[in-house]
């Protein structure tokens, strides 16, 4: 600023300058118009000469000064005076000696205006004139001739004045030089003084803003260091005692909304006290005064507190010095940050305003830490949840891992995502890494992998895809189980997928099986009893049939057989008295006889079939009844008879009377049926009757088969029922009374027949011991 | 035995007992006959016979009340049950004890004959 304020001087001394030479030239000018005048008025030719040529002279310095060079421009004008001098004194007689006067003269009077330089100059050069004009009118030197005198006096003259104007130049030079000099190293004491007093300044404030800073930043670093809020305020407190006595620090928070103000912090003497807050709307204070007030109260002695300021001096605190600072956060005030000494003016105003600045880091810190507050509350609520989630995650995944149920999850192209032990098992895979990243129809069974495909098919393309179906799937050994399986998708974070449960329903599938197989011989068995149900009951009805028939039977037949007998024997009789009958006769008599003899059959099986029958059952050979039967029995002429019996046949245990009475019957029946027109559609006039036996395992079985027309079927089952008969003759016992037979001597009986080819009765009887 | 056999028949049914003497006497066999088994003992004192036939169920006594008389009084007499009724009590009880042959009816006359003859010879 000083330096500002030199160069402006030099512009100014130049300014200056250049006007004052400018005034000499002018100056100049005049006293050449003046002495131009006087040549006119004397005729001195020498004198118009002279000074046409300084006037022309004079545009040199004239030109540079209009050119800015003071210093040449000055040289020059210097040197045209000197030189105008020197003409003047040099020509100088009478009004002359006046012109050399008047010249330095308006010098001097210049000089006067002009720069000290040249004033001296032109006093010395005036000294100069005076005296040359004195001296040299006193000695003669050149006034009486000075165009007339010797040469050398001029050189002595020039050389005089060249030494003397060197001389004065040097000495003007010299004491210029040495004054710049001078002035220069001055100035610069000068100047230097300042700047070092503006450095300490300046190093001293920044000393003082640096500490302030410090201790700001400081405290603001203990604020920020993420503690809690009382830590951070102890950390400001202990910065704050830096600053000076500190008998009392505490922050105090304000709530605009309820006008309470709290102490969170209140130090006092080195201890932490708790005061209780206040509504300062009841009680201002000097909190309640910065509060109100939004801006720093700095009390220097409470006793002599400023106008405007009550102090309400609580008894026992003798506080003396007060700063209250307020803090104030998006341009409202959330607190008092307050520091107190018990001694008057404790604290500078460059405390004062550190304490400005702790204020702006303890509101930030009041908010900072309301927000760590927060945020640490959020922070530990994040957490909890964090760990409850993952709680429950781990939960959740090891209630799927351990499930029971097969559970697989693949992406919607069917790829394998995740799957839990069960499903691995039951896949027989030996680790999820296997199975990772398969795709779903690689799983099943061959023939059910197009199934899957147009299911993934299905699901990529946003068609309905049936929740529940059953499949098979294959297993890693290659066996094939039935499951079940439920498809659900479900959203996650990486997109739709689908969950599979699995079940393995071989069980299942197997007990299913077992309850229809249950279910149809429950079936089988209940249409079973029912038939034996109902066979028994027909049997128990036949039976009770039976029973009558055969009471009936009994006194019948006994009742029958003696008429019967009687008729026998009188035939028999009429045979032997009437040797010589005629023909016919004889053919009435075997007619009789023969029909005596049916009708014995008939009461015969009537009453077998009344009686329990007793087998007497002994070792007979079959070939030898069968030879019996046929002898009792004797085939009709038209029937064309065929025996066959292994050699090797064995013998069998039965009553051998009742088994040629069943054969008897067999025979009979069959002769019947090849001889009788009884069948509708055709006559049958004989036949082949082939009589057979083999050995059938325990049994020895006897066949007896014809040629007839056989048995329709709906006859077959009432075939061995008693009083079922085709025949007109023939109550239809016959066949039921050697079942009879049958069964009481451990054998059955059965028939196979063709309609139109003919029958084939069975009888089977128990191979006797050998 | 020599001569001819005498047989004695014994039926409740006269018609019976008629044509099977009648048969047998146009054989050739000695031919007594009673219609009750009191009537046929009284003939067995007066007559004695070689072979008894005898009907089994007949009122008052049976055949084998007439068979156990008779036996007692000869036991050389050869009885023959001859029955409408094969499978009678009586009848096994009979067979038991001591009777050898049962002739249903209707006789077979030709069997019966071949037996008369059979026991003449012997």
């Amino acid at each position: 600023m000083e330096y500002e304020n030199n160069s402006t001087g030099v512009n100014e001394e130049d300014r200056r300058l250049a006007k004052i030479i400018s005034i000499i030239i002018g100056a100049t000018w005049i006293g050449y118009l003046f002495v131009f005048i006087l040549g006119i008025f004397f005729h001195d030719n020498a004198l118009i000469a002279l000074t046409v040529a300084g006037s022309t002279l004079l545009l040199v310095p004239m030109v540079q000064l209009r050119q800015q060079k003071l210093q040449i421009s000055s040289l020059f004008l210097v040197v045209i005076e000197l030189a105008t001098l020197i003409t003047i004194a040099s020509v100088g007689q009478g009004i002359h000696d006046l012109a050399m006067l008047g010249i330095p003269i308006i010098i001097l009077f210049a000089g006067i205006v002009l720069d000290k330089l040249y004033f001296r100059i032109s006093i010395g050069l005036m000294l100069l004139a005076v005296l040359w004009l004195f001296f040299g009118e006193k000695f003669g030197w050149f006034v009486t001739k000075p165009f007339e005198g010797e040469m050398e006096n001029w050189f002595y003259v020039v050389g005089l004045i060249i030494i003397m104007f060197i001389a004065a130049l040097a000495v003007d030079l010299l004491s210029k030089n040495m004054r710049t000099n001078l002035e220069r190293a001055r100035n610069e004491i000068a100047e230097r003084k300042l700047v070092e007093e503006a450095l300490q300044r300046i190093v001293i404030r920044s000393q003082q803003l640096a500490d302030q800073f410090q201790t700001v930043i400081q405290i603001g670093n203990k604020i920020n260091s993420g503690l809690g809020f009382e830590k951070r305020m102890l950390m400001v407190y202990e910065q704050c005692q830096q600053l000076g006595d500190t008998d009392t620090f505490y922050v105090a928070t304000y709530d605009d909304q309820t006008g309470m103000v709290s102490f969170p912090f209140f130090m006092k003497e080195g201890e932490l006290r708790s005061v209780t807050g206040r509504d300062i709307r009841d009680n201002s204070g000097l909190t309640g005064h910065v509060i109100e007030n939004r801006c720093t109260l700095y009390i220097p002695d409470q006793n002599d507190p400023p106008a405007g300021v009550s102090v309400i001096r609580t008894p026992g605190i003798p506080t003396q010095s007060y700063i209250g600072v307020p803090l104030i956060l998006d341009d409202r005030v959330v607190g008092v940050v307050s520091l107190q000494s018990n001694l008057p003016n404790a604290y500078s105003p460059e405390q004062v305003r550190t304490l400005e600045l702790v204020a702006t880091q303890v509101a930030i810190a009041i908010q900072n830490s309301q927000l760590y507050e927060q945020v640490r509350q959020e922070l530990a609520e994040r957490k909890r949840a964090e760990e409850e989630l993952r709680g429950s995650e781990i939960r959740f995944r090891s209630f799927i891992e351990q499930s029971p149920l097969a559970i697989g999850v693949f992406n919607l192209e069917g790829f394998c995502l995740y799957a839990n032990l069960k499903f691995i098992e039951i896949l027989g895979f030996r680790g999820i890494e296997d199975l990772i990243g398969l795709p779903a129809f690689d799983l099943f069974a061959p023939q059910y992998r197009e199934e899957s495909k147009e299911r993934t098919r299905r699901r990529l393309q946003g068609l309905p895809v049936p929740p529940v179906y059953e499949s098979i799937i294959i297993r890693t050994d290659g066996t094939q189980i039935p499951v079940q399986l439920a498809v659900a998708p479900i959203q996650l974070p990486s997109g739709v997928t689908s969950i599979a449960f699995l079940t393995d329903i071989t069980e299942q599938k197997k007990a299913a099986q077992e309850i229809q197989e249950l279910n149809t011989s429950l079936e089988k068995r209940v249409e079973e009893r029912t038939r034996e149900l109902k066979e028994a009951q027909e049997q128990l009805v036949r039976k009770e049939k039976l029973a009558t028939l055969g009471m009936l039977a009994g006194s019948v037949g006994h009742e029958l057989r003696n008429p019967l007998g009687v008729i026998n024997t009188s035939i028999y009789y009429l045979d032997l008295v009437q040797p010589q009958a005629d023909k016919k006769i004889k053919q009435h008599h075997d007619m009789i006889q023969q029909e005596v003899r049916n009708a014995d059959k008939i009461i015969s099986d009537l009453l077998d079939f009344g009686r329990n029958i007793n087998a007497d059952r002994e070792l007979v050979f079959v070939p030898e009844i069968v030879q019996r039967t046929l002898d009792r029995f004797p085939v009709t002429a038209s029937v064309k008879l065929m025996l066959d019996f292994p050699a090797d046949l064995p013998k069998v245990f039965a009553d051998p009377h009742q088994v040629e009475q069943i054969l008897g019957n067999l025979t009979i029946n069959a002769c019947q049926v090849m001889t009788s027109e009884d069948s509708s559609t055709e006559v049958f006039t004989g036949g082949v009757l082939t009589i057979s036996a083999r050995k059938e395992k325990e049994m020895v079985e006897i066949s007896v088969k014809d040629t007839g027309p056989g048995i329709p079927p709906e006859n077959m089952k009432k075939l061995f029922e008693p009083l079922f008969s085709t025949k007109t003759k023939g109550i239809g016992l016959g066949l039921a009374v050697s079942r009879k037979l049958a069964e009481a001597n451990g054998g059955w009986m059965d028939v196979v027949s063709s309609p139109g080819k003919g029958s084939t009765f069975y009888l089977y009887l128990p191979v006797g011991e050998q | 035995m020599n001569g001819t056999l005498s047989i004695l028949i014994v039926d409740d049914n006269p018609a019976m007992v008629t044509s099977l003497a009648d048969v047998l006497i146009l054989k050739g066999f000695e031919v007594r006959t009673a219609s009750t088994a009191k009537k046929a003992l009284a003939i067995l004192q007066d007559h004695p016979v070689d072979v008894l036939i005898t009907d089994v169920i007949m009122p008052e006594s049976n055949g084998l009340e007439l068979f156990r008389a008779a036996r007692d009084v000869y036991p050389e007499l050869i009885t023959w049950f001859m029955t409408a009724y094969a499978a009678d009590d009586l009848i096994q009880q009979g067979l038991k004890e001591g009777i050898k042959t049962v002739l249903n009816k209707p006789l077979d006359m030709d069997l019966l004959i071949l037996f008369l003859n059979a026991i003449k010879k012997s």
